[in-house]
Formats: structure tokens, sequence, C-alpha cells
């Protein structure tokens, strides 16, 4: 796979009769942070959704490393979500009945990785993340920010070269969001590209690239002046 | 480790949700299992048991039963020299008996016309072809029993309690609410009234009957020599010159297509296999019947499972799951409850037989067949597996991006 590892190319996207997304491209490279900000309703979540590959109902093309999701069946799409993107809710979208453990068993179970122990690979992500001594509790006994990181866990237990967070911090109070994003940070540093959707400017500042939606467009914004903007 | 892992994770998540659900789910299946397992006992059973009376059944044997009303009077009038008459028995209850003379007769007085309850064909002799033997006096005549005069055949035990040593012939007896009775003659005591195949004969059941019509003389042949139920006498004639005499009297008559009486072993095989084709019908509706039931229940357990794990199904879809995962997920789940209810019908219904066995019917065993049982098991399955695919294809097409409420 080469350092691009999502090229969305002249990508529209409609609900019914509305236009959602107006011919936008978007390219993300392994190693960086990008932040897709916007209002409300701006398309944010149907971009990410289309980069996440849930969402191939759409014109243009999506490329995840070489492979261009449109040409592919459902199977083939799926093993390549499990395989190169991890996914991070706002809602975090853990199974509440379920343990740490048995959450971050689930991409686990889908993928071709038959063969390393799942137990070894799960207990080295969450040690990773400081949150081993969570292994065998069950998600309804956790706070938030303990829900949040479990998510980032099992978001990144395949090795996955992409990691998309959706709103990550919109139920954290800003001690939990700092925490949150330096783990991106890092996360990002193995050579991952981390696109992250949020409306909250504190959030964005921490990607490298910050992007917004705006009028069915997307465009990259200076993060510097954003920064200074935001900041007088 | 891995493979378990898998399992438990990717195929057997629904053992985490909706316990009473599935709980009730494998009690519905259980029962409708059960109730087409005890269908093809019965019917297993009716072959075995049959199957080995015809191997001790001799092949010349005429085999009589059923004789009817309309068949008495045929009779009648086919012997002119009384060789042959009819006649009527009668239980005169053990109840009245208890109440009146506080003793326990353990049976009938036979010979009075007044009760038609069932019947058999005396001789002068006595009742050769149930081997009774008169003791005294005789049958009544043709006429006695047309005219329905006041005469009665009693048995040993009865004369006995009665009138002690002295000869009840000529004597009266006094029969409660029958008025008063001229003794004619004295017969061998019967023997008590054990007969359980009597039971399978429900008056007026279409589906017992055709059964209990082959089965009653046949097990009457093995077992008894006078098998009596309300309704219904079987006799055998085992004497051939008797047997071929009645069957040629009601070969002539105007009844030989309206009453099938007389059977050789080869026709009593050949009947009981055209009534176990109807049981087998039977039991083939009532399956199909069954499966619908287990149908409407996957069906319903599946979707209410479904609905209720929509943002599961969405979460495992973002992780890596395709629309095969998904339905291979939820065709499985049914298929394990399907397992379950399967193993406990199974053992249910081998533990009824087990009880049945013990005793709860003389001279009758119960048993199910391995063809019936996989037939079952074959049957369940695909019907779990349709049932399932329906819901299972439903909830692989699910809109994921809704269910992770993303936008």
């Amino acid at each position: 796979m080469g350092n691009n590892m999502i090229k969305l190319k002249n990508c529209s996207k409609s609900y019914g009769k509305k236009l959602i997304l107006d011919n936008i491209s978007f390219a993300a490279m392994a190693g960086k942070s990008y932040a897709i900000i916007g209002e409300s309703g701006a398309g944010k979540s149907t971009l990410l959704n289309i980069i996440g590959t849930l969402d191939r109902a759409f014109t243009g093309d999506l490329f995840i490393g070489n492979n261009n999701i449109k040409d592919q069946n459902d199977r083939a799409v799926s093993l390549i979500r499990n395989k190169y993107i991890g996914f991070v809710f706002q809602t975090y979208n853990l199974l509440a009945n379920y343990t740490v453990y048995e959450n971050m068993l689930i991409p686990l179970t889908y993928s071709k990785n038959k063969k390393t122990d799942y137990n070894n690979i799960i207990t080295h992500r969450l040690s990773d993340l400081d949150i081993l001594d969570l292994k065998n509790q069950k998600i309804n006994e956790l706070s938030g920010g303990e829900k949040q990181r479990v998510a980032i866990a099992r978001a990144l237990v395949n090795n996955p070269e992409i990691l998309i967070a959706d709103e990550p911090t919109g139920n954290l109070d800003y001690e939990n969001t700092k925490k949150i994003m330096n783990i991106f940070n890092s996360i990002k540093k193995t050579n991952v590209a981390v696109i992250v959707v949020t409306h909250d400017f504190r959030v964005a500042e921490f990607c490298d690239e910050i992007y917004r939606i705006k009028n069915k467009k997307i465009v990259a914004l200076d993060k510097e002046n954003l920064i200074k903007t935001q900041t007088s | 480790m891995n493979l378990i892992e898998i399992i438990k994770n990717k195929y057997l998540p629904i053992f985490r949700n909706d316990q009473l659900r599935i709980i009730l789910t494998i009690i519905g299946i259980t029962v409708a299992g059960v109730i087409f397992l005890s269908g093809r006992m019965l019917v297993d059973s009716f072959r075995a048991n049959m199957d080995a009376i015809i191997d001790e059944l001799p092949d010349d044997v005429i085999v009589h039963q059923n004789i009817s009303d309309k068949h008495y009077n045929y009779l009648r009038t086919i012997d002119s020299n009384e060789q042959l008459i009819p006649f009527e028995v009668t239980e005169l209850s053990k109840h009245e008996y208890i109440n009146r003379e506080t003793y326990n007769i353990p049976l009938n007085i036979i010979g009075t016309h007044n009760q038609f309850i069932s019947s058999c064909i005396p001789y002068k002799d006595g009742f050769p072809v149930s081997k009774i033997n008169n003791l005294q006096g005789r049958v009544w005549t043709a006429t006695e029993a047309e005219q329905k005069l006041n005469v009665v055949v009693i048995t040993y035990f009865t004369s006995k309690m009665f009138f002690g040593d002295a000869n009840p012939i000529g004597k009266s007896l006094l029969i409660p609410g029958y008025g008063e009775f001229t003794v004619i003659g004295v017969i061998n005591d019967l023997k008590e009234h054990e007969d359980s195949y009597s039971n399978l004969s429900l008056q007026g059941s279409k589906i017992i009957t055709p059964i209990a019509h082959i089965f009653m003389p046949l097990a009457t042949y093995k077992k008894y020599d006078f098998n009596y139920s309300e309704g219904y006498t079987s006799v055998l004639l085992q004497q051939h010159n008797e047997a071929k005499q009645v069957l040629i009297a009601l070969q002539q008559s105007d009844y030989q297509n309206i009453f099938k009486l007389s059977y050789s072993k080869a026709s009593s095989i050949d009947r009981f296999e055209e009534d176990l084709e109807v049981y087998k019908l039977i039991f083939t509706i009532v399956f199909v019947v069954i499966l619908v039931f287990s149908f409407i229940i996957i069906v319903n357990t599946m979707l209410f499972s479904i609905k209720g794990r929509i943002n599961e199904i969405g979460i495992r879809v973002a992780l890596g799951a395709s629309k095969r995962h998904i339905i291979l997920q939820f065709i499985f789940e049914a298929l394990i409850l399907a397992f379950f209810a399967l193993l406990l019908s199974l053992l249910i219904i081998y533990f009824a037989i087990q009880v049945l066995n013990i005793g709860f019917f003389k001279d009758f065993f119960f048993t199910i067949s391995y063809e019936s049982i996989i037939k079952y098991i074959i049957g369940l399955s695909m019907t779990i597996l349709l049932a399932s695919s329906l819901p299972a294809y439903y909830a692989s097409r699910i809109n994921v991006i809704d269910t992770l409420r993303m936008e």
C-alpha cells in the first residue's frame, strides 16, 4: 500500500433529491491526522461513512490503498474495512453486555488472521492504552472516558492503517478530550492515517490538517490562521 | 482456542440477550417435536407389536371381528338347526353387585337380552368359539333370543354365590333393573376383563378405530380366548369349521360389502398396512402443522431478536462483518436453538418410552424407529434453516449507518 491510504475522487452524494456532497475529493496519508469540521448537517458524517466504506451509494471513486471500493463486492469490502479501517464513534458503539475483552474480539473474529493468539493481541492493545485492568469488565460498568479508550483499543486491534473517528470526544469533558486526542497523536505516529470528524475547534487543532465541509464542498483550512482566529 | 472464541463471539451472541424468549422458543419447538415424535412412536409401536403378533399367527387362521347387530340378526336366520345361535352379552355392573350383596363378583352374568352391549356366538354346548363350556343346562334357543324371553346363562361363580351347591337350573334370579330371569345354563367363569387393548378402541374415534379393528382380534388370538370391550367384541374363530361356516355365510349374505368381517393372516396384514397408512397420513398432516408452527416460532423469535439487536448488527458490520457473516450468524443461532429443542424432545420421548414400557400397557411395548428420528431431525433442521433464513436476510439488509447513528 502506498503512502496515500485513502483517496476519494469526485465524490457526490445525495439523499433522494437532496445533494449532500458535491463532487468533492479528499486524500489521507499514513502518519498524518486530519480533522473534518463543519456545521451540524453539513455532511461530515456522510463523508466519514463513505471514507469508512459503510456507504457505497455515491458517485465517484474511493481508493483504500490500491483497492477501488467501487469494484469490490460486499465480502471484499468488509474484509478491507476489517483489515485497514478502525472506527471510533461518539456513542462508543460498544456492546454493553459484553466484556472489554469480548468487544475487542469482534473485529478479530472477522479477520483472516486466525492463527495469532487473540488474547495476546488484546492484552497488548489494552496495555498500550493503559487499560489492561479493564479487560474483564463489562462495558456498562465503565466511565465515558474508559469506554472511549476501549473503543479506540478495539479500533486498533487489527492494526488498521486508517483510524476514523466520528465526534470521538463529543461525550467527554475537556480533560478526557485531551487524553483521547493525545492517544490519537501517538497512533498517528505509528504510521496510521487518523481522520477525525468534529465540530469542536479545540479537537481539530490537535490534527495536522483541517478540512471544512461547507455548501456541499470540502475546503482545506489554514491551521495556523484558524487557531489565531479562534484564539482571538 | 481461537476457534472457540470465534464461534462464541461470532455465532452465539443470541445467548447474551433475550434469555426468556430463547427459553420459550426452545420449549415451543420441543413441544412441537414431542407431539410429532409421539405420533411416530405410536405408529412404530403398533408396527413392532403387530410384527411380533403376526409372527406367531398361523397362516390358515381366520380372524373374525366386530360382530354387529345386523350381523347377529343375519346369523340367526341362517341356522335353522339352532346350531349357531346368536346371543347378547351384557355386563351387569360389578357396582350393583357390590352394593347389593357386598360381594365383589369378578365377572358377568351373560345371557340377558334386555341390554345389548356386545355379543358373541354360542352353540348348544356352550361357547366353543370362546372356549367356554357349558357346565349345566344349555344356552338359549333362537326363539328365546328372538322373543327376548327372560332366560339367563350364568357363570359358575354366580351360581355358587346365589344358589350354593343347589342346582340353579330353572331357578329365578332377580337382576336389578332388568326383572326376574330363569336360569337355563351355567358356564365356566370368564376371565377377568383385563384386556388393555380394548382401551385403544375409543368409540367413534376415526383415528383410533382403524388400528383397533385389526389389532384387537390379533391381540386376542395371542393372549385371550374371549375379548370384550364395550361396543365391540372380537372373537377368534380358532376352530376352522366354525370360522369357515361363518365366513361362507357372510360371503353369501347381503352384508358382505358392508361388513368386512373375516380375515386370513395375509389379509389381516394387508389391512394392518392399510390402517397404518391412515395413521401415517394423519401424522404427516400433524407433522406439517408442527413444522409450520415451528416456522412461525423461529421467524418470530429471530425478528424480535434482530429488532433488539440492530445496533449490534451495525457495530459488527462496521468492524468487518459482511452480509454473509450476518446471515450465517442468525441462521447459526436458530440452529443452535433448534439443536437444544431437538435434544430435549428426543430425551423426553426416550424417557417416555422407558416409563410406558414399565407396565402401563400389558403386552404392548413402545418403541420408536431410527427412521422416524432421522426424519424428525431432517424435517426440523430444514424448517429451522428456512425459517431463520428470512429474518437473517432481513438483518443483513439493515441500514448500518442508521444503526450507528453517525449522522
